[in-house]
């Protein structure tokens, strides 16, 4: 998944960004308004944490075009969910900023475990599932307790494997690109012209093999790029 | 009134202890304006019928001693026995006075009787209605609590004493209402101010301790971030605590020259300016003194500098001045830094803006309320690429409104302090 922070203070925008790579998110950071409808122009964004007190653009008015003006990208794309984080708590003031379209909202100080856990919440808001653990055929992913299991038993991944599994299963029997999955699984870091999806996507494979060679649930589409097979082994 | 407020008074007045035996409805101004009323009217009008009474039967005092009458019938006063001795018409015409004295007597009794009731009822009507405003008065005074004086008795009609008093009341209500928003606004900000700092140690210290492989570097750097967070919130509720005194009445005055003013504090940031590598110019002057609160102006100035300090480029030069323009005198400083926008110009002081760098964002606030408490204003002039020039605008004497005063008499409409730099 990848997410933007928007953020003027250094020090918070830092430490967010921090927590929520652990999370296995691919964050990138912008530290004020203009910046951020920079990057959410050219990159398909699937969150975005907003502060709204942003030196230049005031973040309601971030929020709106981030909502309205969201690149249309491969896939159909829908714009990104939009996390507000402000230190104004009235009632009028949560109204106003769920009325221009943010999907969620957080009063400064906030614990970073809740905002980790709104950040599933939005992640997963389309999906026809309760609570945060995934199931895929004999795969399951926990988002919140990090954890992997293919037919019962653990499978240990790093936290790229785990975000690039995560986005294979919010998309299952879709084919996805390996363009795709660099800009939702990699942040602004990723050097595009690397084989590091190819890398990942090997290694995933090879910790989710259970032995036998045709129950591989992440199959290559000649051509084209990657997709799960929901009925992988059901 | 209740019981214990009256027999806590000291010394009850002869009067005061005579109307408390009173029954309550007796004791409204209502009831003792209509009796005053009637009583006056009525000791008036008896007084009236009495001294006609008495001057009609002195002019027609004489001699009624009668020895031989005829006794006759006129259509309007009956039958009259008439002296017969005295010539008929005399005779005639002292019987008719005395029945009309009679008759009047008479008459200015049944006048008299029902006048005293009737007297009283207008008077009671009247007296409500002159009286009803005050009842108003009083009942938005109880309703008005300190939470809130939205309230207004907003009297309508003729422009007379009780609808004047009323007025003065809804002015000073506006007055009290404007302070306590004001505060309330600056309260409310600066404790979201507050949340910011707050928001950076608690994510930074929940990131770190989340993190089970967390090495002596990182914990290490999240305790620096903290470290910088918690100084912030201190020089934020320094701040708030400023202003919480300054909002007493115990503001000193004592006599300031603000050319030294600008001297000694521009001294004071010397150290920190050189840290940034910008240099401070402070342009006084001599006979620049007006009788003010010191410890306040120098927060001001500083807060001011402190401000020019963060935002003026390496390199630069900060100008501190004061100066003098009709009966205003002046202290500011002016930067080169990057500026403010045209249209973020009144938010800065409106609301406390989001501090950038580490300030408290509480800082102009306290320079515009230390501006308003001597009387004066607070310009600010600045472009982006342009530099910041803040100017505190305090009136010379304390006395009448300076010259010269503009539409919005507050404060000049110049820029002292582009000519300088």
């Amino acid at each position: 998944m990848r997410l933007l922070v928007v953020e003027d203070e250094p020090d918070l925008a830092q430490a967010l960004a921090a927590g929520l790579r652990r999370e296995g998110y691919a964050v990138d950071v912008a530290r004020d308004g203009a910046s951020a409808l920079e990057r959410v122009a050219i990159t398909d964004y699937d969150l975005v944490c907003l502060d709204l007190g942003l030196p230049d653009i005031d973040g309601r008015e971030v929020c709106r075009r981030i909502k309205t003006e969201a690149p249309r990208g491969d896939g159909g794309s829908v714009p990104a969910r939009v996390l507000m984080l402000t230190a104004r708590d009235s009632l009028e003031d949560r109204v106003a900023g769920l009325d221009d379209g943010a999907d969620d909202y957080l009063v400064k100080p906030f614990s970073f475990a809740e905002l980790a856990a709104r950040m599933r919440a939005l992640a997963r808001r389309d999906l026809p599932m309760a609570g945060t653990a995934m199931r895929i055929g004999d795969l399951e992913l926990d988002a919140a307790r990090f954890s992997v299991r293919r037919g019962g038993s653990a499978v240990d991944l790093t936290a790229k494997e785990f975000a690039l599994l995560r986005y294979f299963m919010l998309h299952p029997d879709e084919v996805l690109t390996p363009e795709r999955l660099l800009e939702h699984v990699w942040d602004e870091h990723a050097d595009p012209f690397t084989n590091t999806v190819r890398v990942t996507i090997s290694n995933l494979r090879r910790k989710l093999a259970t032995g036998s060679s045709d129950d591989q649930p992440i199959e290559t589409v000649i051509g084209i790029g990657y997709r799960l097979r929901s009925g992988a082994t059901a | 009134m209740t019981p214990t407020t009256r027999t806590s008074t000291t010394a009850p007045s002869e009067r005061s202890r005579l109307l408390d035996r009173v029954p309550r409805p007796f004791r409204s101004i209502r009831f003792r304006l209509a009796l005053g009323y009637s009583v006056a009217l009525f000791l008036v009008v008896a007084a009236g019928l009495i001294v006609l009474n008495i001057l009609l039967a002195s002019v027609i005092s004489g001699d009624k001693s009668i020895a031989v009458t005829y006794v006759l019938e006129l259509p309007l006063f009956g039958s009259l026995e008439v002296p017969a001795y005295e010539d008929l018409l005399v005779g005639l015409e002292r019987l008719v006075n005395d029945r009309a004295i009679e008759r009047l007597r008479m008459l200015s009794l049944a006048i008299l009787v029902p006048l005293f009731p009737l007297s009283f009822g207008i008077g009671w009507i009247i007296a409500g209605r002159v009286l009803r405003p005050i009842d108003r008065i009083g009942a938005v005074a109880r309703e008005i609590s300190g939470s809130d004086l939205s309230r207004r008795i907003d009297l309508e009609g003729v422009d007379d004493e009780l609808t004047r008093l009323a007025g003065s009341f809804d002015a000073m209500l506006d007055r009290l209402q404007a302070g306590v928003d004001a505060q309330r606004a600056f309260i409310e900000d600066a404790s979201h101010e507050l949340r910011n700092p707050l928001a950076v140690v608690s994510t930074t210290l929940d990131v770190a301790l989340a993190d089970p492989d967390a090495d002596l570097e990182t914990l290490r750097s999240a305790a620096v971030v903290s470290r910088r967070a918690v100084e912030r919130m201190s020089r934020q509720v320094d701040d708030l605590l400023a202003v919480a005194r300054r909002d007493g009445l115990s503001t000193t005055r004592v006599p300031v020259d603000l050319g030294q003013l600008v001297a000694e504090v521009g001294a004071e940031y010397e150290a920190a300016a050189s840290a940034k590598g910008v240099a401070i110019r402070s342009i006084g002057g001599p006979g620049l003194e007006l009788v003010g609160d010191s410890i306040a102006l120098r927060q001001a100035l500083g807060n001011l500098l402190s401000n020019a300090i963060r935002y003026a480029p390496a390199g630069s030069a900060v100008t501190t001045a004061a100066g003098r323009h009709g009966g205003w005198l002046w202290i500011g400083v002016a930067d080169r830094g990057r500026g403010i926008p045209a249209d973020r110009h009144a938010l800065v002081f409106q609301r406390s803006v989001r501090a950038q760098d580490g300030g408290s964002g509480l800082g102009l606030t306290i320079v515009r309320q230390v501006a308003e408490a001597h009387g004066g204003g607070v310009t600010l002039d600045s472009a982006p690429g342009d530099g910041t020039r803040v100017v505190v605008w305090l009136p010379a004497s304390r006395f009448g409104p300076p010259e010269p005063v503009t539409a919005d008499g507050i404060h000049p409409l110049v820029d002292p302090l582009a000519a300088i730099t």
